[in-house]
């Protein structure tokens, strides 16, 4: 409506009413009167008279020919007899899109993701044991097949040189790749060698005790390959912890204590049996103080491995040799050429794929659990833990010093099962606080780091709050190998092996398959109930398929004719 | 024309200008369909041109509407038989308007975009008449073409309620019965419609009669 002075105009609805002649003959007078006083709504209905009178003045589309049928249509049946729809629930042609699709698609993450185990939780008891059992057994055919000593204590008056002890090392260095991934092989292997006894243990005498690790160069180990490498210590420990497969500390002997008389023993039955078992190397320490060299009644193989290790690391190896051998050594040494260096290798080997440090001799010498990962594993002692990262510094210095009093040997054995103790609880701890509990070994001087670093961790180990460079680097366990889990404890370490929870990629595959199988089954479960209701009721759609009429062709005469 | 016209009275009757196509709607009257067609496709040919704007297509779609028709007689309640009827052509219009935009074509022959002219029939139709002078007829042609593209501006909807209404004649209910809607849609889309085709004529006002040019 307008309104301009009080006037208000005619609605254009109306106008274009009068101008269609739909208005009554009262409201057509009325209009014409309004029209007449107002110029614009004259002008207005002027404006749509001339429009509409234009709109009809078009001429007409003259037919290009005419419509009409000269006979009737044809009634294709194809076209008026139309399949009988249903006028009911009609599933939607998205929804078989969308179900397809969601199926298709969680069919192939299902198939990318790799395979079923990849979302089933690992570390299963029994294929862990099974792992743990394979790669022991690699492990002692590897120690097996290294030559037996022939020599008793005091026949090893020789460390062992760098450049012997360098081609011993790299070799099974490169064959430690394939440690991991050695098919599973029967355990009656390892479980026969420690029934006939075959781990023997020869007596040694050891001057000076220096348990040296090398620090892994090959970072990324897995850590599932810990346990195996703790299974595969197991055959090299005393025969009494046989049916243990773990970890025997060997420093709880005393240093300079005599070699049991049974230990030929068993090294002869070993003999008897045919049986090439590993047997064990001795740490082999210059006495710089001239003392004479104290014996290690129980010193495995593995020991051997590690001061062979620590005498010519790879890489390193000329140097700490030189160094090693600078050094007056009275005492008998490892029988390097054939004992030490192939010993040593699968010890490094171990090491490696373990990333772990020697036991602490208070480790050792409280026998291990059967599983590491198991709860029931004992900690160490806080001066354990916190000694072993000292005694897992390898430089290529190895510069030896001289310790207060000779103290118990570390073995590799026990530097490992300290190390994982330390890596799985007591890692967290900074290397201050480390320093704050010195160990046994420490305090006694029986762990020598070598070089700087290690100096550094023996200085810390005895209280100087001397940071040890790797150890404080983040993401790295304390003694500069990769970090297991700082914060679990053992036993949550444990735990997590056995039972590791699914990754949120395999809990989305999951989720993703099952969101698929639901779609397809509420899509067939729809088809199904349609098909239900269409074989009930088959009613039409009016239109669209109604049926065939037959009177609707009438008969009419001349169409007869 | 009423519906009671293209009834037959008994079977026997016989059309005398076509062939006689009885055919029964939903209340059983027969019809001839011949009839029907022969009253109804000249609007239905002009109403599908004016939508389609191609005199070959509105040919096909008249052709198809019919067929159609004839195929679903028996819906027809006996009412309105030329909105029932132009239904079915706006309908069938339609959807071949969706389906030429959805596939554009192009015509072979150039000529035949201004098939206007060259056509003879059509020429003929729009002779001018010996009373009209050469200017006039100029102005009447681009009159009418400037007419056809206020149509071609206006809303689909409104463009088919003028069509029906102005141009072809069509009631208000007749259209509403054609285009499927109540006849207050109906008055509303003609009253803006005609306002709209109003206001673009007068934009053109140079071509229109003196009433529509701007006073100055």
């Amino acid at each position: 409506m307008w309104f301009f002075g009080g006037h208000r105009h005619l609605n254009e609805n109306r106008l274009s009413d009068y101008v269609s002649g739909r208005l009554t003959l009262a409201d057509r007078a009325r209009l014409e009167r309004t029209a007449d006083e107002c110029a614009t709504c004259r002008e207005e209905l002027e404006s749509l008279q001339q429009t509409r009178a234009l709109l009809q003045a078009l001429p007409p589309e003259p037919l290009p020919r005419s419509f009409v049928f000269a006979e009737a249509p044809a009634m294709a049946a194809a076209e008026v007899y139309r399949p009988t729809q249903v006028t009911g629930f009609r599933m939607p042609g998205w929804a078989y899109a969308g179900a397809a699709a969601v199926a298709g698609l969680a069919v192939i993450v299902f198939v990318l993701s790799g395979t079923v185990g990849t979302w089933l939780p690992r570390g299963d008891g029994e294929e862990f044991e099974a792992m743990a059992s394979a790669s022991a057994t690699e492990a002692t055919r590897e120690m097996a097949s290294i030559p037996r000593p022939t020599a008793m204590p005091g026949a090893f008056s020789e460390v062992q040189p760098a450049a012997q002890a360098a081609p011993f090392f790299e070799e099974p260095m490169a064959e430690s790749q394939g440690f991991a991934e050695s098919g599973p092989e029967p355990l009656e292997d390892a479980v026969g060698q420690r029934e006939t006894g075959a781990v023997a243990e020869a007596p040694v005498e050891v001057e000076k005790e220096v348990v040296v690790e090398r620090i892994v160069e090959t970072e990324t180990v897995a850590e599932p390959t810990a346990e195996p490498f703790v299974a595969a210590m197991a055959p090299a420990a005393a025969p009494e912890m046989a049916e243990e497969p773990r970890i025997m500390a060997m420093a709880e002997a005393p240093t300079s204590t005599p070699a049991p008389a049974a230990a030929p023993a068993q090294e002869a039955s070993a003999r008897e049996t045919g049986v090439e078992v590993p047997v064990e190397a001795e740490v082999i320490v210059p006495d710089v103080a001239g003392e004479p060299a104290a014996t290690e009644p129980t010193q495995p193989a593995l020991t051997a491995g590690a001061d062979a290790f620590a005498a010519a690391p790879a890489g390193e190896a000329p140097s700490s040799a030189e160094e090693v051998e600078a050094t007056p050594s009275p005492g008998p040494v490892v029988e390097g050429g054939k004992l030490g260096p192939p010993a040593l290798a699968a010890t490094e080997r171990s090491a490696a794929a373990l990333g772990v440090t020697p036991l602490p001799p208070e480790i050792a010498a409280s026998p291990l659990p059967k599983d590491v990962g198991q709860a029931a594993a004992p900690k160490p002692t806080l001066a354990a833990r916190t000694a072993t990262p000292v005694a897992t510094k390898t430089v290529p210095t190895p510069t030896v010093q001289p310790t207060a009093a000779p103290g118990p040997t570390m073995t590799l054995e026990a530097a490992a099962s300290a190390r994982i103790e330390t890596e799985a609880a007591g890692a967290t701890e900074p290397p201050g606080q480390e320093a704050e509990g010195p160990g046994p070994e420490a305090v006694a001087g029986v762990v020598e780091p070598r070089g700087p670093a290690g100096q550094a961790g023996a200085q810390s180990a005895t209280g100087a709050a001397v940071p040890t460079g790797d150890a404080a680097e983040p993401g790295r366990g304390s003694s500069g190998l990769p970090a297991m889990d700082e914060s679990a404890t053992m036993e949550e370490a444990g735990i997590r092996d056995q039972w590791a929870l699914p990754s949120a990629g395999n809990l989305a595959t999951v989720a993703l398959i099952a969101v698929g199988a639901v779609a397809v089954g509420v899509v067939a479960a729809l088809v199904f109930v349609r098909r239900i209701r269409a074989g009930r009721k088959g009613t039409t759609r009016p239109g669209t398929n109604q049926e065939p009429d037959a009177s609707l062709i009438v008969n009419h005469p001349r169409l007869e004719n | 024309m009423a519906n009671t016209d293209y009834r037959l009275q008994d079977l026997s009757q016989i059309c005398s200008d076509h062939p006689t196509l009885p055919v029964k709607d939903r209340r059983d009257a027969t019809y001839c369909f011949n009839c029907i067609v022969t009253d109804f496709q000249a609007q239905a040919y002009n109403v599908a041109c004016r939508i389609l704007y191609d005199r070959h297509l509105a040919e096909d779609a008249v052709q198809e509407s019919l067929t159609s028709a004839y195929r679903s007689f028996g819906q027809f309640r006996g009412d309105n038989l030329r909105g029932w009827l132009m239904r079915i052509v706006t309908n069938n219009c339609r959807d071949m308007l969706r389906a030429s935009r959805s596939r554009p074509s192009v015509p072979l022959d150039p000529v035949a975009a201004d098939s206007e002219l060259e056509d003879g029939s059509i020429a003929a139709a729009i002779l001018p008449s010996r009373e009209e002078s050469p200017e006039e007829f100029a102005e009447r042609s681009e009159l009418r073409r400037t007419i056809k593209a206020g149509l071609a501006a206006l809303p689909e909807e409104r463009k088919m309620a003028i069509m029906l209404v102005d141009v072809e004649g069509f009631s208000y209910e007749e259209a509403a019965t054609a285009l499927d809607c109540s006849v207050g849609t109906i008055k509303s889309r003609i009253s803006r419609g005609r306002r709209e085709l109003r206001d673009f004529l007068r934009g053109a006002g140079e071509l229109l009669p003196s009433v529509f040019r701007q006073e100055e």
